[in-house]
């Protein structure tokens, strides 16, 4: 146990995860695994595995972790009235002739399911389901149909509601409010960059997305279904938001608030029934459910790890080398980039923010833009093969006959694009700490 | 053999459940905060649980929840190295996994429901606005880690009669 | 025989709070016993509500812990917070022998001593208090001084402490009680307008350690480990006045006034936190509560 050197320890535990999960180990009992044999080694035998038993439910247990389940509620319950779809259907009138019309659908569309939802998954999947097959059909190349799908589905991340941004700010221990408002301007402003892409490249290009014969009907027309089926969905925005600057809810409350919200939306427009209420139940229990086990198993290995020591040692001896801030933060967030490629976002940030956060509050860096610009970071791990989820997704939701070569070639575009918003985000700290910092 | 179909019947049945009382306890969770914002805005007294009940609610989706997901779906894994081996590797290596798996949530269980025992026999209460026995909460944790082994001795037994889980052939199981 | 110790705290081992423990630790340390005390957890690795289990299975040999955070298994220790006869006293008269025997019952712990001594609790809030009557007032509650906010006719509402400057700040609550000492650490300071004098309980903190890992000590060792925390009980008072001092000039310079009523009523607030308190304990530890009452309160 204390015999045991801490670089040991540190390699043991790291490169054991590492083994077990390479093996086909499920990520969760990986971290069990290795938990189990840390808390025999280093917490102290059965005494040990007793504590890990009460930390590992402690771990769950926790109200800062209340608006996970409840954001990907929303999300859920968009999808399975049909909420989405109509939205979307609605969006796709207003947006015409202009080159690339469906693409620039997808985008706005995406930006607005991603202030109603706080799941990338389920933003992904409704507008691959409702925009693919028309892109496909009309010859839209991958770059201007599957690229801006898989692009913005990522943004729900983002811009809040996001189960991701709150899980993050509890294990980061900072304030999930301000990440969740440090959140919007990056997701507008990426929405923004695949927006004005997409009207350079169809302009340039035409080839690249045909123009489609839509029939040109009187603007009145056009707009109604917009102000019908978009419009008062913002609602629930105003009713999440709304609630918490106007001192009737807690951050929390507001996420329940939301919920509930879009179930009143659903039955407004008729479009709750038992079996879409069920659906959205166990669908948003399935997602929790593997973020929760998952949360347990990671927040106990960093326990454990700081127990011996090592995350210490660790962080003493990067203090010591004295990397400069932005170096350091620039390290850590290509690290995060190229985990990106291997693994999902959850052990990701399970795996990097018991060592990086340590470093980020030593070095006296903003812990919120370091969240955001992280944030981003495991955003375009969602898109980066080989391991990209939204990759999967796209396959599984894409007509027959579109293959990996073609979801990464309509990717690689909106892969440098992000890219290029880590930089400016990089660059201009502000874009993520403006709007917390009117918060404050 | 009639015994482990009964079994694994019982232990399936008992799954579903919990997979449903997860869904109503989100919906549970999301009523009664909501409801306790009304009331406080009406200027009613404050219920005082919902706090600690999502608390507990949480470790049901959690840990009950856990088993459901596995048996229907996957638990997410890294799948490079799956991917890009023979076949014969993947059988060998899902077989070590769902292995390893397995013990390991027995060892946790085990380690658990001492803990929870433990709780019981020195009839500890919890003191927070409802005043419980704390071993109503420690017993969550091993009833789910013993129902998530069981799930992962069955796909080790059907693996090894050569009908191996579906889901186990596919891969990208999504998470966000 | 050389021996060492792993202490862990309940609090980052940084700031004004670990101060008592870092003085605790120099002291044993400084002591020729061959004995060392080295820090090895705190919240980053074991849990505040998981420490006195921590001690119990002796996963760490020693802890730095108030006792709200233990009460699962000792239910008792939640009366700490309602002394107000000095520790010093309370080793004479026999209190520090009743926790001690209590503490061995219930946890196999050894009580080796209280810091915290006088940090008070205080009330704080958005708007002016025109008295200690809080009807159709929202304030934050923990367990802790729950009964006490409900004594007053308070609405008490629960949240995670992250989440109390965006209620203070949106009106989700007009008030919260915390230690006069760390309003700025938890970023409160701009949020918050008043704060009521006089304070109310101890925002204490005891020593405990694991009952076999003391037994393990030699004699030596153990009387060292007693004089070494004695030492530190009394190096507290001027370390609590200085703080106390530092904590109130940051919060005048904060622009946070001060809200006090007549005398009478101030007593009268007091001994309703006090009451609300006591009636806790003695219900939830029919056993004893009332013998700690009668050494530990007057
Ligand atoms: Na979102
Ligand atoms: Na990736």
């Amino acid at each position: 146990m204390s015999g045991l050197s801490w670089e040991i320890v540190l390699g043991l535990m790291g490169g054991g995860l590492v083994l077990l999960m390479g093996l086909g180990v499920p990520v969760a009992f990986a971290f069990l695994a290795i938990n189990l044999a840390g808390a025999w080694f280093i917490l102290g035998g059965e005494a040990g595995l007793k504590l890990l038993a009460l930390n590992a439910t402690e771990a769950v247990g926790s109200f800062a972790l209340v608006p996970i389940p409840l954001f990907i509620l929303m999300g859920e319950l968009l999808l399975h009235t049909g909420l989405a779809t109509r939205a979307i259907a609605a969006i796709e009138k207003l947006i015409v002739g202009v080159p690339g019309r469906l693409s620039l659908v997808a985008v706005t569309s995406g930006a607005v399911f991603a202030s109603l939802s706080g799941s990338t998954i389920a933003n992904t999947a409704v507008l691959g389901r409702v925009l693919l097959p028309d892109m496909l059909r009309m010859g839209y190349h991958p770059v201007l149909s599957i690229g801006p799908v898989l692009a913005v589905g990522g943004i729900a991340m983002l811009i809040p509601p996001s189960a991701l941004a709150v899980l993050f700010g509890s294990l980061a221990g900072i304030s999930i409010s301000g990440l969740l408002m440090g959140g919007i301007l990056p997701g507008l402003m990426l929405a923004a960059l695949y927006f004005a892409f997409i009207i350079v490249a169809s302009r340039l290009r035409p080839g690249l997305a045909p123009p489609d014969p839509v029939e040109r009907l009187p603007f009145r027309t056009r707009v109604k279904p917009f102000l019908i089926y978009v419009l008062p969905l913002m609602g629930i925005v105003v009713v999440v938001v709304g609630s918490i600057l106007a001192g009737i809810a807690t951050p929390t409350e507001s996420a329940a608030l939301g919920s509930i919200a879009t179930l009143v939306a659903a039955a407004a427009y008729r479009s709750l029934d038992w079996a879409a209420l069920r659906a959205a139940l166990l669908g948003t229990a399935k997602t929790s459910a593997l973020i929760l086990i998952i949360i347990s198993g990671s927040i106990t290995f960093s326990q454990i790890l700081s127990f011996s020591g090592a995350s210490r040692q660790l962080i003493g001896i990067v203090t010591e080398i004295g990397l400069e801030p932005l170096v350091l933060v620039a390290a850590m967030l290509l690290l995060a980039l190229l985990l990106g490629t291997l693994m999902d976002q959850v052990s990701i940030m399970l795996i990097t923010l018991p060592f990086f956060m340590p470093l980020v509050n030593q070095a006296g860096i903003d812990p919120i833009w370091f969240g955001v610009m992280m944030l981003v970071a495991l955003e375009i791990g969602l898109i980066t093969p080989p391991f990209g989820l939204l990759l999967y997704i796209m396959q599984s939701v894409a007509p027959k006959g579109v293959g990996m070569r073609d979801i990464v070639v309509g990717m690689a575009p909106y892969l440098g694009l992000e890219l290029v918003g880590l930089v400016l985000l990089f660059a201009f700290p502000a874009i993520a700490l403006w709007l917390p910092g009117l918060l404050r | 053999m009639a015994a482990v179909r009964l079994l694994d019947r019982a232990v399936g049945l008992l799954i579903e459940a919990f997979g449903l009382l997860s869904g109503i306890v989100i919906a549970f969770m999301a009523l009664a905060i909501s409801a306790e914002v009304v009331v406080r805005a009406l200027g009613l007294p404050a219920f005082g649980w919902t706090l600690e009940v999502s608390e507990y609610g949480l470790l049901v989706v959690g840990f009950l929840g856990a088993p459901w997901v596995l048996r229907h779906s996957d638990h997410i894994r890294v799948d490079v190295v799956l991917r890009s081996v023979s076949p014969r590797a993947r059988h060998w290596m899902l077989l070590f996994a769902n292995a390893l798996s397995a013990l390991v949530c027995f060892v946790l269980a085990w380690y658990a429901a001492s803990a929870a025992f433990e709780a019981f026999a020195r009839g500890s209460l919890l003191f927070k606005y409802l005043v419980i026995p704390q071993w109503w909460i420690l017993a969550i944790l091993p009833v789910g880690t013993t129902l998530l082994g069981l799930e992962f001795v069955a796909r080790l037994a059907r693996r090894l009669a050569g009908r191996p889980v579906a889901q186990e052939e596919e891969f990208g199981e999504a998470v966000l | 025989q050389d021996k060492t110790l792993r202490v862990g705290t309940f609090l980052a081992p940084q700031g004004v709070w670990h101060g008592p423990l870092a003085h605790l630790i120099e002291t044993v340390n400084a002591k020729d016993v061959g004995l060392t005390l080295e820090l090895v957890a705190d919240p980053s690795s074991v849990s505040p509500f998981q420490l006195g289990n921590a001690v119990q299975g002796g996963v760490v040999d020693m802890a730095y812990i108030s006792g709200a955070f233990y009460t699962a298994l000792v239910p008792e220790s939640d009366a700490n917070k309602l002394f107000n006869i000095p520790v010093q006293e309370l080793r004479e008269n026999g209190a520090m022998e009743l926790l001690d025997e209590i503490h061995r019952e219930r946890m196999g712990a050894v009580f080796l001593g209280k810091l915290g001594d006088g940090i008070q609790y205080h009330l704080y809030s958005s708007k002016p208090l025109e008295s200690t009557d809080l009807s159709g007032w929202n304030m934050r509650g923990t367990p802790l001084y729950r009964p006490f906010l409900e004594a007053l006719g308070a609405n008490v509402v629960q949240m995670q402490g992250s989440e109390v400057y965006p209620a203070m700040e949106g009106g989700v609550i007009e008030g919260y009680a915390w230690p006069l000492w760390g309003i700025g650490d938890l970023g409160l300071l701009e949020v918050t307008e008043h704060r009521v004098e006089p304070g109310f309980y101890n925002a204490e903190i005891s020593v405990i350690m694991n009952e076999n890992s003391w037994n393990g000590l030699t004699p030596e060792q153990q009387a060292a480990l007693t004089e070494a925390m004695i030492e530190t009980e009394a190096w507290f008072i001027d370390y609590r006045n200085e703080v106390d001092a530092a904590q109130r000039a940051l919060q005048d310079e904060a622009g946070i006034e001060v809200i006090t009523f007549s005398e009478e009523e101030n007593a009268k607030m007091v001994q309703t936190a006090d009451d609300a308190g006591w009636a806790v304990v003695i219900q939830n530890s029919p056993q004893y509560g009332e013998r700690i009452k009668e050494l530990t309160y007057r």
